[in-house]
C-alpha cells in the first residue's frame, strides 16, 4: 500500500472545478508527478516535508509582519504539493499577460502624456486624477513598465481570472525562484522524469531588459535594487533577488544626487548608477518632491529622473495603474489599441463614479467585495457578507460622498487545488501571482509564478498577512530549455578585474556586526562565570565580594547603569537572578545578551551577500538557538547551556569569517569592528578588575576570574604556572603583541587596517583614523606595566592605571569616531525645510 | 475708472544654520507669470531668481500646471541660503473695483447647478477632486450649502460663501502651520490667509465645482499719513473657481474682496502643497533659522 493512494482516496475537492482530480481521478498531467509520489514511503514524504522546511529556514526565508509596536519574521511554508499547468493551457496565460502588460504600458504612457484616453471618453477623468498614484511630478518623462504582474484565480467554470493588477514594485518572483530552488532540490526525480520550463529565462530578460535601460547606453550599466530595509515585509526577496541578479541592494541613503545625477555612496567614493530596478513605493522615493516626511528616499531623484540621467524599474507614478477603477474600462480600450478582445477574463467589477453602476453597488452591498481605487493596505477591502449592518450603512455612506474612489467588485467561486498538510491531502482556494517583463515592444511572461494558498479550508482571503502555504508552479512543457546561466560575460577585460566598490552601508553593517559580536561574546563569557558563581560556589564573604565585583563588571561591560551600577543596585546586587534572567532574555535590555545578538544578527542579515553559505547557516542557527533559550520561564540552569552553545555558535561565526571570506575591504571592516570591541572590552575589564585593590586573596580570586573571562587563563598558566601575580596578568592581557586576546594585538590589528583603507595617506598628513591608532599605539609601547600597577597609598587605587585605561579609552573612541565620519556617511540626518511661515496677507 | 499698477517686487528668503551644511536640495515656486484675464490682465518682466551662495547645480522647468519651479542644490558646505526673487509687475484692471461685483452678477447669472454639470475639460475636472490638503469633510459640505441654495446665480452663491467665510473666520497668525490639517481649522475657524482658502476649497469643491489654490502677494497700505515701511508686506494666498464660458475667477475669502490691481499672481495648484515657495531637504545635526521679507513698491506704469 503506498501512500499516495491513500492520500487521493481522502481528498474531497470542494469545488466543481478541481487542479488536481476531475472525477475522483488525477488529470492526465498530474500523472507523471503522481507515479514519482508513488514511489516515496510515507516516511520518505514526512521527511521530504521536514527538508523542505529546514531548507526555507535555513535560507533564512521569511515574510516581516509589522504591528504597531514591532515587527516579527513568519517563516515562509512551501507545499511539496506544486500547482502544476499543462503546456497548451499556460500558452492562453502567457498570451493574456503579454497582451494585459502591453496595454496597461500603453494606459500609463497616455495618462503620463497626451491624456487621450481621458479627452476620448475612454476613461473617466476621476479615475486617474483622483487616485493617489498620479503624481503630476512624475508626469515629464517617459514612464516604464518594466516588471507587471497579475494576481489570477481559477473560477469555478475553470478559467482563469484577472483579480487584480500589479504595476509598482511587484513582488513574489524572488520566492517564486526560491521554491523552486527548494523543491528542486528536495524532489531532484521530479525534474528529470518531467519537462518542467525553467525559470532562469525570465530573469535573464530581466537583465537583459534592465541594461537596456541604461541611458548612458553601456553594456556594464550599473543596476542597484532600491529597498526600503530590513523591515520591509519583503526584505528576504530583496536581499536574494539583489544577489541572484548580481545588483547592489541599497536603500535610499546609499544613494545621492549630485549634478542631476544618481550615485552610490561607496568607501572608494561615488559611483555612477545608470538603474535603478525599485522597491520603494511611489510617494516615498523622493522627499524633495513627493512625501517630505519619507526617510526611504533620496531627494533629487525626480529631477535626476527628469533630466535622463538615470532610468526607475517601474517609473515612479506607475502605482496609478494599481487601480480597480480601470478594470471595467479596459476591455474597451483594448478594442481601440490594439484592435483585440481581452484574452484573460477580469472579475467584474463596478466602478461607483457612474450613476447606473454605483446603484448597483449600493444594493447589491452584501454579495461583493468593495474596493478602494487606490490600495494603500488590506483593511480598504470590505467583504459586504461579512459586515454588519451599522458597517455597511457606514460604508454606503463613504461611498454616497465620494462614489469616484469605490469599486465593487463580484467574488469569485473559486476552484480548488490540493495541499499536503498533518499528512493529508485539504482542497485550499488558490491565487496565481504570474510575472511578465518588458522585451522590446512585448513581454516575457514567467512560466509559472507564485501560487499561494488559502489559510484555510473554505477561505477566499489568500494574502501573506492571512498566512496560508505557497507552493511551486509547474508549467509543463514538450521542449525543454536549455540551462542558461546568469553570470555575464565581462565586456571588457578592465571590467573583470574591477571588483565592485564596497557601499558605506554594507562596510557600516559589517563593522557593527563585528562590534556586536564581539560584544555578545564578552557578556555572554562574564555571564557564564557569574552563572558558574551562583550555582557551585562555596559561600563565603569573600566570593560574595567577587561576585559583586563581576555584577558591577557585567554592569559596565553592557554600559548600561541601571541593573547592578544603578541607584537601586544595593537590591539587585542582594537578589541578582531576576535582573540576570531579565539581561539575558530580553531583547529591550540594553547591552543584555540577547539585545547585543539581536543587533548582530540585523547587520549581519543587512548584509547578506557578505557570508558564505556555511556562515549564514550558522548565524540562522543562533538565532534559533537564543530564541529557543530566551523564553519566559528561562532559569540559570537552562540558560547555562544555551551560554556555551551561543559562545561556542559565536565562535564559529568568528573562525569561518577569518577561513572563509576573502580580505577584501569587506572583511576589513567586520574586523575593524571586532577588534575595536575587544580592545574596549579588555580596557574596561581591566578597570573593573583592578583598578582598585582589596586583601590579597580577594584580589587573587578576582584576577583568576578576569583571565577567565577574558580567555587568557590557559596561556597564564602555561606562562606564569601556578605563580598568580597582577603585575604578569597585566603584561598577558596588555601588552603581549602575540597574544590574540590581548589590548596590544587589537591594536597592532587597528594599526594595520588603518594604514590600508581606501583613501587613507601614506603621506603626511595621517588620516584621523590613523593618528589615534597611532597615539593609542604609542601610548601603550611607552607604559610600564611595573608602574600601571603601583597602588596610590592615598587613594588604594591603581592611579597610573586608571589613567592610562582612561586615555586608551578615549583613543578608542576617537578612532571609531574617525571611522564612522570619514565612511559612513550616515550620521547626518536629513530636515525638512518647509517655510513654517504660512501666508498672512490681509488689507 | 480703472487704473494698472506696476509694482516692483522683492521676496526675499533667508535661511541661517547653526552647523554648516554640506548637502541640500531644493525647489523653489517663487517666479511670478504672466497671463490675460477678462477682468485683469498680469504681466512681468525682469524676473530673476537670485541664490546666495551660489548653488552648484541648478535647473528651471515649467510644471504641469504652468508655474515657473526652479530646481537647485548644494554639495558644499554653507552656512546660510538666501533666497531673492525680483521681478516688475503690471497689474491691468478691465474692470474697476466699484463695478466689478455688479458686472460679474450681471455676466453669471446662471444658476450654479449648471456650471458644476459643465465641466468639458478633464484639466478642469481635477480641480474639482479632493487634493492632498483638502480632504472632503461633510461639515463643509453643510457650511456650503447655506450659500448655495436651489437655482442661485453661481456669481451669488460664491459671493455669499466668500463673505460668510470672512465673517466667521478669526483672523490670526501663529495659530496653524503649513501643516495644520482641515478639520481642525474647521473647527477652530481660525487662522490666515492659507488656512481661509483652504476651507473655501473645500467647500466650493464639495458643490461640484473647480476650485484652485493661488499664491502670490497683496499691497498692503499704511494708515493715512504714515509712512510705508520696508518687508510688511506677506505672501497672500486666495482662491480661484472655474466659470464655464467666463474662466478662471479670483476671490479672496481673507479680505472679503475680488482681486484685481493690488493682487499679485505667482502660482496656481490644487491647494498650498502644489505651490509651497520654497522647500528642502538638508543634511545637518544642526537647527535652522528661517526669515522672510516681501516687499512690493508701487512704481510708475510705463
Amino acid at each position: 500500500m503506498n501512500a499516495t493512494n491513500n492520500l487521493i482516496k481522502s481528498y474531497t475537492p470542494e469545488s466543481p472545478f478541481d487542479e488536481f482530480l476531475l472525477q475522483q481521478q488525477p488529470k492526465p498531467h498530474w500523472h507523471t508527478f503522481i507515479e514519482q509520489l508513488n514511489a516515496l514511503s510515507p516516511d520518505a514524504l514526512e521527511l521530504a516535508v521536514q527538508t523542505v522546511r529546514r531548507r526555507l529556514k535555513e535560507n533564512g526565508v521569511t515574510y516581516n509582519l509589522h504591528d504597531e509596536s514591532n515587527h516579527q519574521k513568519r517563516a515562509w511554508l512551501l507545499d511539496v504539493i506544486p500547482n502544476i499547468l499543462p503546456e497548451d493551457a499556460w500558452a492562453h496565460v502567457d498570451a493574456g499577460m503579454r497582451q494585459r502588460a502591453r496595454l496597461l504600458r500603453f494606459v500609463l504612457e497616455d495618462c503620463y502624456g497626451e491624456q487621450r484616453l481621458i479627452k476620448e471618453g475612454f476613461l473617466p477623468p476621476e479615475i486617474i486624477y483622483a487616485h493617489r498614484g498620479y503624481l503630476l511630478n512624475a508626469a515629464c518623462v517617459k514612464p516604464q513598465l518594466s516588471l507587471y504582474a497579475a494576481d489570477l484565480a481559477r473560477g469555478t467554470d475553470g478559467r482563469l481570472w484577472v483579480v487584480s493588477d500589479r504595476t509598482q514594485v511587484p513582488s513574489g518572483m524572488g520566492f517564486a525562484l526560491e521554491n523552486r530552488t527548494v523543491i528542486g532540490s528536495v524532489f531532484p526525480q521530479f525534474f528529470q522524469a518531467e519537462k518542467i520550463a525553467r525559470l532562469s529565462p525570465f530573469f535573464r530578460q530581466l537583465q537583459t531588459h534592465l541594461t537596456s535601460l541604461s541611458p548612458r547606453k553601456n553594456a556594464d550599466a550599473n543596476t542597484v535594487l532600491l529597498s526600503p530595509g530590513p523591515n520591509s515585509e519583503t526584505y528576504f526577496e530583496h536581499a536574494y533577488l539583489a544577489s541572484y541578479l548580481g545588483y547592489t541592494l541599497v536603500q535610499g541613503d546609499d544613494l545621492t544626487v549630485r549634478d542631476g545625477t544618481v550615485y552610490l555612496k561607496t568607501l572608494e567614493g561615488l559611483e555612477q548608477i545608470d538603474v535603478i530596478i525599485r522597491r520603494v513605493d511611489d510617494d516615498y522615493c523622493d522627499p524633495l518632491e513627493l512625501r517630505g516626511d519619507s526617510r526611504l528616499g533620496t531627494p533629487g531623484l525626480l529631477e535626476a529622473v527628469r533630466r535622463g540621467n538615470v532610468v526607475i524599474a517601474n517609473s515612479i507614478g506607475s502605482s496609478l495603474l494599481e487601480n480597480p477603477g480601470l478594470m471595467p474600462f479596459l476591455p474597451d480600450i483594448a478594442q481601440h489599441v490594439l484592435g483585440e478582445a481581452l484574452l484573460l477574463p477580469a472579475v467584474a467589477t463596478w466602478w461607483c463614479g457612474q450613476e447606473k453602476e454605483r446603484a448597483f453597488v449600493l444594493e447589491n452591498l452584501p454579495t461583493l467585495v468593495i474596493k478602494r481605487v487606490d490600495r494603500k493596505n488590506q483593511s480598504q477591502t470590505f467583504f459586504g457578507d461579512a459586515l454588519s449592518r451599522t458597517q455597511r450603512d457606514a460604508l454606503r455612506a463613504q461611498i454616497m460622498a465620494e462614489p469616484h474612489l469605490f469599486v465593487g467588485q463580484e467574488v469569485l467561486e473559486h476552484a480548488t487545488a490540493p495541499i499536503l498538510t498533518n499528512a493529508k491531502l485539504e482542497p485550499r482556494h488558490i491565487l496565481l501571482r504570474s510575472f511578465a517583463v518588458a522585451a522590446e515592444d512585448d513581454y516575457m511572461v514567467m512560466p509559472g509564478g507564485l501560487s499561494r494558498s488559502s489559510a484555510t479550508q473554505g477561505n477566499v482571503m489568500i494574502n501573506n498577512r492571512a498566512g496560508g502555504m505557497s507552493k511551486d508552479t509547474w508549467v509543463l512543457t514538450r521542449e525543454m530549455q536549455p540551462y542558461q546561466s546568469l553570470w555575464r560575460a565581462p565586456e571588457t577585460a578592465a571590467n573583470a578585474l574591477h571588483p565592485s566598490a564596497l557601499a558605506s552601508r554594507s562596510a557600516d553593517n559589517l563593522f557593527w556586526t563585528g562590534r556586536y559580536a564581539e560584544r555578545t561574546e564578552s557578556v555572554a563569557r562574564l555571564l557564564r562565570l557569574i552563572f558558574e558563581l551562583l550555582t557551585d560556589r562555596e559561600t563565603g564573604p569573600q566570593e560574595d565580594a567577587v561576585l559583586k565585583t563581576l555584577l558591577v563588571a557585567l554592569s559596565k561591560l553592557a554600559q548600561n547603569p541601571d541593573g547592578f551600577t544603578g541607584e537601586d543596585a544595593q537590591e539587585t546586587l542582594r537578589h541578582p537572578v531576576p535582573e540576570l534572567l531579565r539581561f539575558s532574555t530580553d531583547k529591550n535590555y540594553v547591552g543584555g545578551v540577547h539585545f547585543s545578538l539581536s543587533n548582530m544578527l540585523n547587520a549581519a542579515f543587512s548584509v547578506k551577500s557578505a557570508w558564505s553559505n556555511d556562515s549564514w547557516r550558522v548565524l540562522i542557527a543562533t538565532e534559533d538557538l537564543w530564541q529557543a533559550a530566551a523564553q519566559d520561564n528561562a532559569s540559570i540552569s537552562s540558560l547555562k547551556p544555551s551560554l556555551n552553545l551561543l559562545i561556542s555558535s559565536l565562535m564559529a561565526f568568528a573562525g569561518l569569517n577569518s577561513e572563509s571570506m576573502s580580505r577584501s575591504l569587506g572583511w576589513r571592516f567586520l574586523d575593524m569592528g571586532r577588534r575595536l570591541e575587544r580592545a574596549n572590552r579588555i580596557t574596561e575589564l581591566v578597570r573593573h578588575s583592578l583598578g582598585a585593590t582589596s586583601d590579597k586573596n580577594e584580589t587573587n580570586l578576582i584576577l583568576e576570574k578576569l583571565l577567565t573571562v577574558s580567555e587568557n587563563i590557559i596561556t597564564y598558566r602555561r606562562n606564569y604556572r601556578s605563580h598568580l601575580d597582577s603585575a604578569y596578568a597585566l603584561q598577558l592581557i596588555l601588552f603581549d603583541e602575540t597574544n590574540p586576546r590581548a589590548l596590544a594585538f587589537q591594536l597592532r590589528r587597528l594599526e594595520w587596517h588603518a594604514g590600508l583603507l581606501p583613501l587613507s595617506s601614506t603621506r603626511h598628513p595621517l588620516s584621523d583614523v590613523e593618528k589615534n591608532i597611532l597615539e593609542a599605539r604609542t601610548l601603550l609601547r611607552l607604559a610600564d606595566s611595573y608602574q600601571l600597577h603601583e597602588v596610590d597609598p592615598k587613594t588604594k587605587t591603581r592611579r597610573k592605571l586608571l589613567v592610562f585605561l582612561s586615555d586608551m579609552t578615549r583613543l578608542l573612541d576617537a578612532y571609531a569616531e574617525a571611522l564612522t565620519q570619514q565612511y559612513f556617511s550616515h550620521t547626518q540626518v536629513s530636515h525638512q525645510l518647509t517655510e513654517n511661515v504660512s501666508p498672512q496677507g490681509r488689507q | 475708472m480703472t487704473q494698472a499698477l506696476t509694482f516692483s517686487i522683492s521676496h526675499q528668503t533667508t535661511y541661517r544654520y547653526s552647523d554648516p551644511v554640506n548637502l541640500a536640495y531644493n525647489e523653489a515656486k517663487l517666479l511670478p507669470r504672466s497671463f490675460e484675464h477678462p477682468l485683469v490682465s498680469q504681466h512681468c518682466k525682469d524676473v530673476t531668481l537670485r541664490i546666495d551662495p551660489e548653488p552648484q547645480d541648478k535647473q528651471q522647468r515649467t510644471d504641469s500646471f504652468g508655474n515657473q519651479v526652479t530646481y537647485f542644490s548644494y554639495v558644499s558646505s554653507h552656512d546660510h541660503m538666501d533666497v531673492r526673487s525680483l521681478s516688475i509687475v503690471t497689474r491691468t484692471p478691465h474692470v474697476s473695483k466699484e463695478d466689478v461685483a455688479h458686472y460679474l452678477r450681471q455676466h453669471l447669472k446662471q444658476p450654479w447647478q449648471d456650471a458644476a454639470r459643465h465641466y468639458p475639460e478633464p484639466k478642469i475636472k481635477q480641480f474639482v477632486l479632493n487634493s492632498q490638503l483638502v480632504p472632503f469633510l461633510p461639515s463643509l459640505q453643510a457650511y456650503a450649502r447655506v450659500s448655495f441654495e436651489k437655482h442661485r446665480g453661481l456669481f451669488d452663491a460664491l459671493f455669499d460663501l466668500m463673505t460668510r467665510i470672512f465673517d466667521d473666520f478669526t483672523f490670526k497668525p501663529g495659530v496653524t502651520t503649513v501643516t495644520t490639517p482641515l478639520d481642525e481649522v474647521a473647527r477652530s475657524m481660525t487662522g490666515v490667509c492659507q488656512d481661509y482658502s483652504h476651507f473655501m476649497i473645500a467647500c466650493v469643491r464639495s458643490m461640484g465645482l473647480a476650485c484652485r489654490y493661488v499664491s502670490g502677494y497683496l499691497e498692503t497700505l499704511p494708515p493715512p499719513g504714515e509712512e510705508k515701511l520696508q518687508g510688511v508686506d506677506a505672501s497672500h494666498a486666495w482662491v480661484s473657481v472655474f466659470i464655464p464660458g467666463f474662466g478662471w475667477l479670483d476671490f479672496d475669502p481673507t479680505n472679503n474682496l475680488l482681486p484685481l490691481e493690488q493682487h499679485i499672481t505667482v502660482a496656481w495648484g490644487r491647494d498650498y502643497a502644489d505651490v509651497a515657495p520654497l522647500k528642502g531637504v538638508v543634511y545637518s545635526n544642526g537647527t535652522h533659522d528661517l526669515q522672510v521679507a516681501v516687499d512690493m513698491a508701487r512704481q510708475d506704469t510705463p
